[in-house]
């Protein structure tokens, strides 16, 4: 009887098992499909039944890609938007939460009430008249509106505060006695505290800022200023009647990489940002 | 040499100031403009203001339709993550469960994938003739499905690809829940005698109720503004069939150029955003937590 009850213990482990892994793969099945897409001539792509031999693959969509659409160009655009989007909005959310969190100012709630209350405005509302806008100081069509988080900047204002507020005023105070200015604590004290907290912040509007799509949309004309998102968007625009899938899957497959490459060895700070942001409430 | 205090508050404002310089040019000033902007009647007559806009939005048949798309939406929006995030997050915290990590991990990939790259791969995968799901479909029996030239269709493939894109983040806040609820609890409810069902339902939707609120507000409000995915899997069609209010605003702003009808519309879907978020907040007793 020993025997059987744990090798019934095993066997209801897998069925146990079974739906969740069902789910896995019905999470991972489009992604494997546009990967191993990525490795098929174009008129492979809708075959029937799908052959997935690892003798039918073939590199050359990679290269290919880079010549039909100025691929690293858009690389090129959305790293620069990336990189200026992070660092601004990690410097004004560091400063801004650090003026919340540890000082007394006059209207400081009022002010603070309304950063919070602009994350209410759905962005649609300001997509026309920010377009006239930019269009009136030469701004359109470049990369410099998208480097602006005002998006998402209210919310890093309200995450670096709620984690600023736990750095002890003693820290800050021995630092004003030895002669600080303000802006040096901000410097050399409250950054340094605040890496795991900038760190996933930072993580998280990376990624976001890589994958933006309507906002480049609207600001964006000329394919050389294209970000990533906007250019691949365009290419399948433009070619999904031809069977040249395999470049499409190529394309998705290069610019899905970074967000995926930093999300590795970077996730212990993100899955940790999202719990230092939601449990504190 | 200014007193310690007046540096103290010159230094504040000075840090506060860049972030209200972006935000009063990026967004209050914009909002300011939009509200001009949809009050412009100049276009159509002599009066150079009034709600003509709005008047032409409540006769538009289409504003409807997309009314009732993003209404659509948003239910089956709200629904569909609060039940997926949830059932994973279960399924990840419980004792049984192997290899937890990594199933985490799977489950939370989509969330680094672009609207374009996830569209682009649904777009395939949907397609009637050639994809693989008729595909499966077919070899089980089943005969195909037009996933999204069905105008009936369409939407619930539309928010397929939106749980498929999210669920997993949403999942993480519901993990990070379940792990702040101390076992003892369990324990104790245990040796009280009451079995899973009951601890289910008196411990842990309880103690969970925070993040529910929070996970229903997110979803509510967001899929309101939601874009990218029907714009690239269909362009809000067939017809106006998949088309939410955002899409909506875009063709008519950008397409069309008419930009004082297009703040009409971002006004109404800002209005309706407000609405129902305050609803939203009174029925579940969002505000009496909330401490700034």
């Amino acid at each position: 009887m020993f025997k059987n009850t744990q090798k019934n213990k095993l066997i209801l482990l897998s069925l146990y098992h079974v739906p969740i892994i069902i789910i896995a793969m019905v999470v991972i099945a489009p992604i494997l499909w546009f990967v191993i897409g990525s490795l098929k001539p174009g008129y492979e792509t809708f075959s029937l039944p799908p052959n997935l031999s690892p003798k039918s693959f073939i590199y050359t969509n990679y290269p290919e890609v880079f010549q039909r659409i100025p691929l690293q160009r858009y690389f090129l655009n959305s790293t620069v938007v990336m990189v200026v989007y992070v660092f601004l909005a990690l410097f004004l959310s560091s400063l801004g939460g650090f003026a919340f969190a540890k000082y007394n100012f006059p209207l400081q709630n009022i002010l603070f009430i309304f950063i919070l209350s602009t994350m209410m405005v759905p962005i649609h509302v300001l997509l026309v008249p920010l377009y006239l806008l930019m269009d009136k100081i030469h701004w359109l069509d470049t990369l410099y509106p998208l480097m602006i988080p005002f998006d998402r900047l209210p919310m890093g204002i309200f995450f670096m505060r709620q984690f600023i507020f736990f750095i002890p005023l003693e820290l800050i105070d021995a630092a004003r006695i030895d002669g600080c200015s303000e802006f040096k604590i901000y410097y050399r004290i409250i950054l340094p505290i605040c890496k795991p907290a900038l760190a996933a912040l930072g993580i998280f509007l990376g990624v976001f800022s890589w994958n933006a799509f309507l906002w480049p949309l609207v600001i964006l004309n000329s394919e050389s200023n294209y970000t990533l998102p906007i250019g691949i968007a365009n290419f399948v625009y433009v070619t999904e009647q031809l069977p040249e899938w395999g470049l499409i899957f190529a394309g998705c497959v290069l610019s899905a990489l970074p967000p995926v490459i930093i999300f590795v060895f970077l996730q212990r700070y993100f899955v940790k940002g999202i719990l230092l942001g939601s449990i504190k409430g | 040499m200014l007193s310690f205090k007046k540096r103290k508050i010159i230094s504040s404002y000075l840090f506060i100031l860049p972030t209200f310089v972006v935000m009063g040019i990026f967004v209050a000033g914009p909002l300011l403009y939009a509200i001009g902007l949809s009050l412009y009647v100049g276009r159509y007559g002599k009066n150079m203001f009034g709600l003509g806009n709005f008047f032409l939005l409540w006769q538009d048949d289409v504003f409807w339709q997309t009314f009732y798309n993003s209404i659509f939406y948003v239910c089956m929006d709200v629904f569909s993550r609060l039940m997926l995030s949830l059932s994973l997050a279960l399924v990840l915290n419980s004792a049984l469960t192997r290899f937890k990590t990594g199933f985490r991990a799977l489950f939370f990939s989509p969330v680094l994938l672009s609207a374009v790259v996830a569209a682009t791969m649904f777009k395939v995968i949907l397609n009637y003739k050639f994809g693989f799901l008729n595909y499966i479909l077919n070899q089980c029996g089943i005969s195909s499905v037009n996933w999204l030239s069905d105008s009936k269709i369409v939407k619930f493939s539309v928010i397929a690809v939106e749980e498929w894109r999210w669920a997993g983040y949403t999942m993480i806040y519901f993990l990070a829940g379940l792990q702040a609820i101390p076992p003892e609890l369990y324990e104790a409810a245990k040796i009280d005698g009451a079995n899973r069902g009951q601890c289910f339902w008196s411990i842990t939707l309880p103690l969970l109720r925070p993040i529910i609120i929070l996970v229903i507000t997110l979803s509510l409000i967001g899929t309101f503004k939601l874009f990218d995915t029907p714009w690239l899997l269909t362009r809000g069609g067939p017809g106006y069939a998949s088309m939410p209010i955002g899409i909506f605003l875009y063709k008519n702003a950008f397409v069309f150029g008419n930009y004082e009808y297009g703040c009409a519309i971002g006004m109404t879907l800002f209005l309706i955003i407000a609405v129902v978020g305050v609803l939203q907040g009174k029925i579940m007793g969002v505000f009496k937590q909330y401490n700034v």
